[in-house]
């Protein structure tokens, strides 16, 4: 297999490394093709592969619940096609901190705009919070919403880690000056 | 007019970070519980790539030690939606590996998107070859063979920081698409990508140390003007 050497510009540094040919079909950061690797190649619709390329993708995590080394009842369904055929619209992820919990419902203060700082208060079924393991008042969640003809889904995910909801987004840092503890203000003299 | 995205992707580029693979999996471990799948390629090489793979949402997204890019299909113009996935979890990820110590600058960025759509004519009928014809080769071109089964049509515009590429053709179906490198990374079921019809592909690239949501958005508005257009 012949080999030939290529340069990585880094800028003030150059990196080089002599490739084999099967490496040569991924683009440089300056290049302006698209990149092409494969992720699945047991999908039926993987992106094909340029010539010669032997990039290959190892799958290292599946969401199923049952164990390694067996084939389970949830490969075997998306294997199949059933469960991706829900078609529901893209989804939209809202950061959110809980403000409230009652006996029945979680009250949520959700960021619907980060840019333009939207916030609303939401009350959602508290059932839908069971699968978080500590539901505390003040934890942020992740809520993502789809849409589908006749239908609606929410699922309520665990913000911890996720740089996506932060606490500093529902802290206010305006100017207190002039508010006080109290919750009457006296009123001026003439209003 | 029914159009449909097969195939989009974004792609940020940015100067290789040498020691990706010391951070790479801190740096996505809190993503794992929004996908579906991951795959990693080259695992322990400089070049490692994970792979965050939704099927319900029918994404992918890929990070690397010199670029991250999401994989996509549907409805591009979804993804301009606020908290949608492009700004909530693409933007999040590509803001963690900016704020890294070692972190460089952005070089490039570009947006591809695939485009199918079944124009009708006078008819009511779908035409591919036909409307193509009529509306962007002249008679002289059409007729140098004997009879054409397929054409397309190129335009490239190279500038120093910039490039566009517009590839146009009429669709024959599903062959069609299988055919190239651009296609559905996931199943489609919600619209018939079977039938003859007319594709475009479109590619914005741009030289650029800074990229961000509104950006992204500046790329889907110029693809919805030149797809007008079309």
């Amino acid at each position: 297999m012949p080999n030939f050497k290529k340069t990585y510009n880094t800028g003030s540094n150059e990196i080089s490394k002599v490739f084999s040919q099967e490496e040569r079909s991924s683009s440089g950061s300056d290049s302006p093709e698209m990149s092409n690797i494969s992720y699945n190649e047991e999908e039926k619709t993987q992106i094909s592969l340029p010539e010669g390329s032997l990039l290959k993708t190892k799958e290292i995590y599946q969401d199923e619940p049952e164990g390694a080394g067996m084939k389970s009842v949830a490969s075997f369904f998306r294997e199949k096609g059933v469960i991706l055929k829900e078609n529901w619209n893209p989804p939209a992820h809202i950061g959110g901190k809980i403000v409230e919990i009652t006996d029945s419902a979680v009250i949520v203060e959700c960021l619907i705009n980060k840019q333009k700082k939207v916030y609303q208060i939401r009350k959602f079924p508290k059932s839908l919070f069971n699968n978080l393991l500590h539901l505390k008042k003040g934890n942020l969640i992740l809520i993502s919403i789809r849409f589908k003809a006749g239908s609606q889904r929410i699922d309520i995910i665990d913000a911890k880690g996720l740089n996506i909801v932060k606490q500093e987004d529902f802290e206010y840092k305006g100017n207190w000056e002039g508010i006080d503890d109290s919750l009457s203000q006296p009123l001026p003299e003439r209003w | 007019m029914e159009s449909y995205n097969p195939f989009f992707q974004l792609e940020v580029r940015y100067t290789p970070i040498l020691d990706f693979t010391n951070f790479s999996r801190t740096l996505l471990a809190p993503y794992i519980k929004l996908t579906d799948r991951i795959g990693v390629d080259q695992e322990n090489t400089f070049k490692e790539t994970f792979q965050l793979i939704s099927d319900k949402d029918k994404y992918l997204i890929a990070v690397n030690w010199d670029r991250i890019y999401l994989r996509g299909q549907g409805d591009i113009t979804e993804m301009e939606n606020d908290n949608s996935t492009v700004e909530q979890i693409f933007f999040q990820i590509l803001g963690d590996i900016l704020k890294y110590k070692e972190f460089a600058e952005i070089r490039s960025y570009l947006l591809f998107i695939s485009t199918v759509w079944f124009p009708e004519d006078d008819s009511g009928n779908v035409s591919n070859i036909s409307h193509f014809t009529n509306n962007y080769i002249k008679s002289k071109a059409t007729n140098l063979l004997n009879s054409t089964t397929d054409m397309a049509l190129e335009l490239i515009y190279k500038g120093d920081q910039n490039e566009t590429t517009l590839t146009l053709g009429p669709y024959f179906g599903l062959d069609d698409l299988q055919k190239r490198k651009a296609q559905p990374s996931f199943e489609v079921e919600d619209f018939n990508l079977d039938r003859e019809g007319q594709m475009a592909e479109i590619k914005i690239f741009e030289r650029n140390n800074h990229f961000d949501f509104n950006k992204f958005k500046e790329l889907v508005k110029i693809y919805r003007e030149y797809y007008a257009k079309l």
